[in-house]
């Protein structure tokens, strides 16, 4: 059941008439069976998976609770941290380890006959292995308490408007609003619908629209496409995964809004960013700050020499690119950006832009930066991704994709760019509410007429599932 | 409740926040502009393009082929396909040379709405000839072999809008086998102008605002399908290796038998020679219909075809002459 279907729209309805009728506990128990059968409606076989992540993740956090002694809770967290990271292991990773160790092997002239399994990735397994085991590192470290209702506790890993792809919520955040009954608030309802119609413009009009471009053009052979029709294959992916990514999280935190409850802000105008460090704290926060929290500080962080602080950065960044998927091109896509990352350090405060137009230029650079990272991302192979990127530099003419690809680009990206500079200049998500409601019901008027003419030609999944 | 996770969530004060009763406003405002939209939508849905004025008239074309047939006693044939047989077949030609070689007196008219396909002349036929007395004689319909098998694509919007009529929809998601997304969306555009007719509108903006859209499409569509030709050979799997089906066509035929119209099937020419599929031959002799091999006549050349697909002036001249020596053929 995708957000941008009928069917979900219809399941809302449905669940919202009985959830409002309902007292707390009865609407969080309607939640967690509504949030199964969402996730049901995938693929039911792996149910049992997020019930045993929820169940092995709820016993050691009170067990750790109970225990008094250090050696104990260092054990309960191994336990947990095996089953959590060692289910996503296998189901996502095991395939890409066997191949890869095969390859190597074969390279170094052993003939290995190795057992590589097809498994199917689990919808979402990365987002609630995350989510969940944020919870048991928080309680084992005495930053949260461990939470005594299993309802509660499994509606936390598997709240639907969140549970497939993110944003990756901590327990300090969402556990408290299901623990607690939700309080009516003024602007849920506005604030949602604003949510829901940002998310629903970014999927299914820019990310979708602009993703068929990008197909056609990473899908092309040698010889078929010039440098500046790659180049524009890779600034419509870059506005493809942003519009995907960051329409996902808008309609979950909108549909949980109307629910009453608040999720994290998952993206803020990534694409304003001027800086690697800038960009990091736009772009799926949720999980940048779940890396900065559970991975890089226990690191050491910044602290340490200087050595230290680029290694912790570097190992990072190579997992942040791991945990988006099982290939090499994901870890190399990481991995530049933990070289970005690691320049930006050592040199960063040397080349500060003055004025407007420096922060335009910064801005100009940086996004291209990023797209050199989304070429390494996208590409089927590190042969592909050469290929363009040599294309690119040695052979530039404009072509009938070309000047297609750009202005449809124009087309749907201009009106977003010129609303994203105008929040970001009041530093508010939400300065459209603030506005006079003429106003807002003509932007949402345009996003309507989008929404109604320009759907896509393909019904668009979301990229993210696969993570 | 706990803290807002990020500043940039936070309004000044909450006294900005709209209400629910005040944001109701806005979806009001919203909801009359999409009422708007759909009045302009079927406003000019009649002249959005020339197959549109063409689909909107067949009621009209069909009252006056009754008409007229039902004046002169004459047997009433109607030419039934696409592009394909709109380009080739000139009326005026098939009437001159029907007199010149003695034929049947005939009354005709052209049914060729663009782009479309075995389902879409199901329903189409279902919808448009539905009292008694409109049905034809002959049905001639003309085809090249991706039009008549089950594995054509469907166009749902433009079959949804404007081939099926509202009683049938049930049983269009009852045949195609659709899912709840496709019967949902099939509802939307039966009813809908807007929804019906989106890919018109899209076209018609993105053709003005966006330049070498025509041309960056097409060669975007190539760079796609070659992409998906290659993976699935890579698989092992050929399109050709996918095995045609054709209960659309056996329905549309077991409609027309129904009501005693005799159906003349005519493999379209192509600027290369092909072959009927032998099972789609067998379907429609099983079933007591014709097939009228046009593939092959004699004389027709590549520069007959205007671009390559469709017959030209030359063209269609030599292929209306033949379809006028096969219903002198047929008919005596």
């Amino acid at each position: 059941m995708l957000f941008n279907s009928y069917a979900f729209w219809i399941f809302l309805a449905l669940l919202w008439a009985v959830y409002r009728l309902l007292p707390h506990r009865g609407q969080n128990l309607l939640l967690l069976v509504a949030s199964y059968y969402f996730y049901g409606c995938w693929d039911w076989r792996f149910l049992p998976l997020i019930l045993t992540t929820t169940l092995v993740n709820y016993y050691t956090a009170i067990g750790i609770e109970k225990s008094d002694s250090q050696k104990q809770h260092r054990m309960l967290m191994v336990v947990s941290a095996i089953v959590s990271l060692g289910l996503l292991g296998f189901f996502k990773y095991y395939g890409f380890f066997t191949e890869s160790a095969a390859e190597a092997l074969t390279w170094l002239g052993f003939h290995v006959n190795m057992n590589i399994l097809n498994i199917v990735l689990p919808v979402g397994i990365s987002f609630y292995t995350f989510q969940t085991m944020s919870y048991t590192i928080d309680v084992y470290r005495g930053k949260t308490k461990a939470t005594h209702s299993l309802p509660d506790f499994a509606l936390y890993v598997a709240y639907f408007p969140q549970l497939v792809a993110g944003p990756i919520e901590r327990s300090s955040t969402l556990l408290p609003q299901i623990t607690h009954p939700r309080r009516k608030r003024t602007s849920d309802f506005s604030e949602g619908l604003n949510l829901i119609l940002m998310g629903l413009l970014l999927k299914v009009v820019i990310g979708d629209n602009l993703g068929f471009i990008t197909d056609g053009i990473f899908g092309a052979e040698k010889g078929e496409i010039n440098g500046t029709d790659a180049l524009v294959g890779i600034y419509c992916f870059a506005f493809q995964i942003y519009g995907d990514f960051a329409g996902y999280s808008s309609i979950a935190r909108g549909v949980s809004k109307w629910l009453g409850i608040d999720l994290m802000t998952n993206f803020r105008m990534p694409y304003l960013a001027r800086n690697p460090s800038d960009f990091w704290q736009r772009w799926h926060i949720s999980l940048s700050s779940w890396l900065r929290d559970y991975l890089y500080i226990p690191l050491g962080g910044n602290r340490g020499s200087s050595f230290k602080v680029y290694r912790n950065l570097m190992i990072t960044m190579l997992l942040g690119g791991l945990w988006h998927g099982a290939g090499w091109t994901f870890i190399v896509w990481g991995g530049l950006h933990g070289i970005i990352l690691c320049i930006y350090r050592a040199l960063g405060d040397k080349f500060t832009l003055p004025k407007l137009w420096g922060r335009v230029v910064a801005t100009f650079f940086f996004f291209h930066l990023i797209c050199l990272t989304w070429l390494f991302f996208r590409a089927d192979s590190f042969d592909q991704a050469w290929e363009m990127l040599r294309l690119i530099l040695t052979q530039q003419e404009m072509t009938s994709l070309s000047r297609y690809g750009l202005g449809m680009i124009a087309f749907f990206c201009t009106p977003l760019m010129v609303y994203e500079v105008w929040l970001n200049k009041s530093g508010s998500l939400r300065r459209l509410e603030t506005v006079r409601w003429g106003w807002r019901a003509a932007a949402y008027c345009y996003i309507v007429f989008m929404l109604i003419v320009f759907p896509p030609p393909v019904f668009g999944q979301f990229i993210y599932f696969q993570f | 409740m706990a803290d807002k996770f990020h500043d940039y969530d936070a309004l000044p004060t909450d006294s900005h926040a709209p209400s629910f009763g005040k944001e109701l406003r806005v979806v009001a405002v919203v909801v009359a502009f999409i009422m708007v939209l759909e009045i302009i939508a079927r406003i000019i849905a009649p002249t959005l393009d020339y197959d549109r004025e063409n689909i909107h008239a067949f009621p009209d074309v069909i009252t006056d082929l009754e008409q007229r047939a039902e004046k002169s006693g004459k047997p009433r044939v109607v030419f039934f396909g696409n592009s394909l047989m709109m380009h080739g077949l000139n009326e005026d030609i098939v009437y001159k040379e029907l007199a010149a070689i003695d034929g049947p007196e005939i009354e005709s008219t052209k049914i060729t709405p663009v782009g479309t396909a075995m389902l879409d002349w199901e329903y189409l036929y279902r919808r448009y000839f539905e009292t008694e007395g409109s049905h034809p004689d002959v049905l001639v319909v003309g085809f090249v072999g991706c039009h008549i098998h089950d594995q054509e694509p469907i166009k749902l919007r433009r079959l949804s809008r404007h081939f099926v009529s509202t009683k049938d929809l049930p049983n269009l998601w009852k045949t195609e086998k659709m899912g709840f997304h496709q019967t949902s969306q099939s509802i939307l555009c039966n009813i809908s102008a807007l929804e019906g007719d989106q890919p018109e509108h899209q076209l018609g903006i993105l053709y003005s605002v966006v330049s070498d859209y025509r041309a960056g499409v097409r060669k975007n569509n190539q760079l796609i399908s070659d992409a998906k030709e290659r993976r699935a050979k890579e698989k092992g799997l050929t399109s050709g290796e996918l095995e045609e089906t054709y209960h659309r066509m056996e329905r549309f035929i077991e409609f027309c038998k129904k009501h005693n119209v005799e159906v003349w099937f005519v493999p379209m020419p192509q600027p290369e020679v092909w072959d009927c599929n032998f099972a789609a031959t067998a379907l429609a002799e099983k079933h007591g219909m014709k097939v009228l091999d046009a593939s092959n006549i004699d004389g027709m050349t590549e520069e007959d075809f205007s671009d390559g697909y469709h017959l030209g002036e030359t063209g269609g001249e030599k292929f209306s002459k033949w379809m006028a020596q096969q219903i002198k053929q047929q008919r005596d």
